[in-house]
């Protein structure tokens, strides 16, 4: 099967000086779902606008559904849906005349624009709310709608940038079964960009963390955690420590990156579960008391620290606000 | 044919927006009603002067017209600003539709709001006596050239809206201009008791176009060099304004 979206070499810059993409390649295999994870201001939002013809790059090309989307926009235009960060609705309309002027914006009219639009209601739950206004939706209800909206041309690649940002967990967690039964019933290539680690995690079968206008590493969230070197040791001492617990832990085979910080042991080892009892037995021969351990897989956030060289929580904007 | 038919949905909404907001439709309809009444009071002693010719009411009703056309159609650009902060203009540049039915929806809403105000001007000037001597072909010129006045203002506005993309901007060149136009024409004042300068400088004020030509459909035996000519020079100028929103189109989407 053909890729769903090739990307290479992508550079754009908003003038004076800020280098939105920076020489982003990327393949994504039709049918998967693909995450795009990085702070505000990465550079994601600039990709997918681009992609979606919004925007067009400085250099480099990109094809999506097969069609460049330099050469011939009008066309991937007619194979994509896009929802965007903002609400795409017209407030002042009612639920059921966004989704038709929409169908029209594609050329689907009569019986079969108001089949669609009946069975999109339908499945998104929207049926009884479809003669209000969407001003008085809840964001769920809007978001529900947005997606309704950007699907309702059979798209073969669905863009959604941010989807869940701004939504309570509730509404957070339904739009994920949304999205992840589009994705088993459709066969859609969705294309998801998110500052969620754990969207993310939960979501793509494919990521791509970016960073500063680069992709910084790409495979599937388990592929991207096995990089980083194992489990998270975490080992709370009773009391502040002179550095004899962190020379005695350094000695014991299979375990790396020992640090402390006040009272809080921190280290990596391959099979943490298996290592933990040496830990705890050399400590304790030392005479060094443990108030409590943790050991974790390692997550996303380890892998975004490993990757783009910062934590994520600290990662700065690098973008004004809407230039992102 | 697809765009025309997408143009007509653009045009539909902007219609079911403004029915939607009751406020809005009152005041599109009253504005008119008291414009004629509370100017038409206000400058009635106007007539008096030595060198004016006719009742005010003659005089001014075609003035309420292109009045309206410029102050109504002037905020069209506002529905692009508010569409490009709800996300909804990004949205429809994703699809595939036609570009120009966007600006020429909306052109087209404009222009047939003006049109429905112009029958309440009508209306209430026969009442209040004025004497059309344009009869029905005069008075329907005096639609004409009120709708062409505004799908030119609109079209402007458009532009304003998607390059400055914030309220206050529509808001304080459209409001720049607006009074000084109307009275650099000679909607409220006959041409001979304007200044000298006026006068000439009115010769270039399309809003003095549309006065001229729609007094002198209506209100007059009509016309027809005055009213042709003055037709014209509002197509020419729709005509330009269009391609100066299609140009501010263009580079909003070079922008983003």
């Amino acid at each position: 099967m053909p890729a769903a979206i090739e990307a290479h070499d992508l550079h754009k810059r908003y003038p004076p000086a800020v280098r939105a993409l920076n020489g982003v390649s990327l393949t994504v295999e039709a049918g998967t779902i693909f995450g795009v994870l990085g702070p505000n201001g990465a550079g994601k939002s600039t990709l997918t606008r681009v992609l979606c013809t919004l925007t067009r790059p400085d250099s480099g090309r990109a094809t999506v559904a097969g069609v460049d989307v330099l050469r011939d926009p009008v066309q991937v235009r007619r194979r994509i849906g896009v929802v965007g960060q903002k609400h795409g609705s017209d407030p002042n309309a009612t639920g059921r005349e966004n989704l038709v002027l929409q169908g029209e914006f594609y050329g689907i009219t009569g019986r079969e624009l108001r089949a669609r639009v009946a069975a999109a209601l339908e499945r998104f739950e929207l049926a009884d709310a479809a003669g209000r206004q969407v001003r008085t939706y809840s964001g769920g209800m809007a978001r529900r709608l947005d997606i309704a909206m950007g699907l309702l041309n059979r798209p073969a690649v669905l863009f959604l940038d941010e989807p869940t940002t701004g939504l309570d967990p509730e509404a957070r967690a339904l739009m994920w079964t949304y999205i992840a039964r589009l994705a088993a019933e459709e066969q859609m290539t969705i294309w998801i960009t998110t500052h969620y680690m754990d969207e993310a995690d939960n979501l793509s079968g494919r990521l791509a963390i970016v960073d500063s206008g680069r992709i910084v590493a790409q495979g599937t969230p388990e592929e991207l955690k096995r990089e980083v070197s194992g489990d998270a040791l975490h080992v709370e001492l009773a009391q502040r420590d002179g550095g004899e617990a962190r020379g005695t832990v350094e000695r014991i085979p299979g375990v790396s990156e020992v640090e402390i910080d006040g009272r809080v042991l921190r280290a990596r080892a391959a099979d943490g579960g298996a290592v933990l009892p040496t830990v705890l037995a050399a400590l304790e021969e030392r005479d060094i008391k443990v108030a409590s351990v943790k050991v974790s897989r390692p997550s996303l956030d380890d892998v975004y620290l490993r990757f783009a060289g910062r934590e994520f929580d600290r990662a700065d904007p690098v973008l004004p606000a809407g230039a992102s | 044919m697809i765009a025309l038919r997408q143009t007509w949905q653009v045009f539909l909404r902007g219609l079911r927006t403004l029915l939607r907001q009751p406020a809005f439709l009152v005041v599109t309809i009253i504005q008119p009603i008291v414009w004629l009444l509370l100017f038409g009071a206000l400058f009635r002693s106007v007539s008096r002067i030595p060198g004016f010719h006719g009742t005010y009411i003659d005089f001014f009703t075609p003035g309420v017209v292109v009045m309206l056309a410029l102050f109504g159609a002037g905020w069209s650009g506002m529905a692009f600003v508010e569409d490009i902060a709800n996300g909804v203009m990004e949205r429809m540049l994703t699809s595939p539709v036609w570009r120009g039915s966007l600006n020429v929806g909306w052109i087209a809403y404009e222009a047939v709001v003006i049109m429905v105000q112009t029958v309440l001007i009508v209306v209430l000037a026969l009442i209040l006596g004025a004497d059309f001597k344009g009869g029905i072909i005069g008075v329907l010129l005096m639609f004409l050239i009120g709708a062409l006045l505004a799908c030119s203002v609109a079209s402007f506005s458009n532009a304003v809206g998607v390059l400055g993309r914030r309220r206050e901007t529509v808001i304080g060149v459209v409001s720049f201009f607006q009074l000084p136009l109307t009275f650099l024409s000679t909607g409220m004042m006959q041409r001979n008791l304007l200044p000298r300068w006026m006068q000439t400088v009115s010769d270039y004020n399309p809003v003095n176009w549309a006065v001229e030509g729609a007094r002198a459909a209506a209100m007059q035996r009509t016309d027809w060099g005055i009213v042709g000519t003055r037709i014209a020079m509002l197509v020419g100028l729709a005509l330009v304004a269009s391609l100066v929103a299609s140009r501010a189109f263009a580079r909003y989407q070079r922008s983003l």
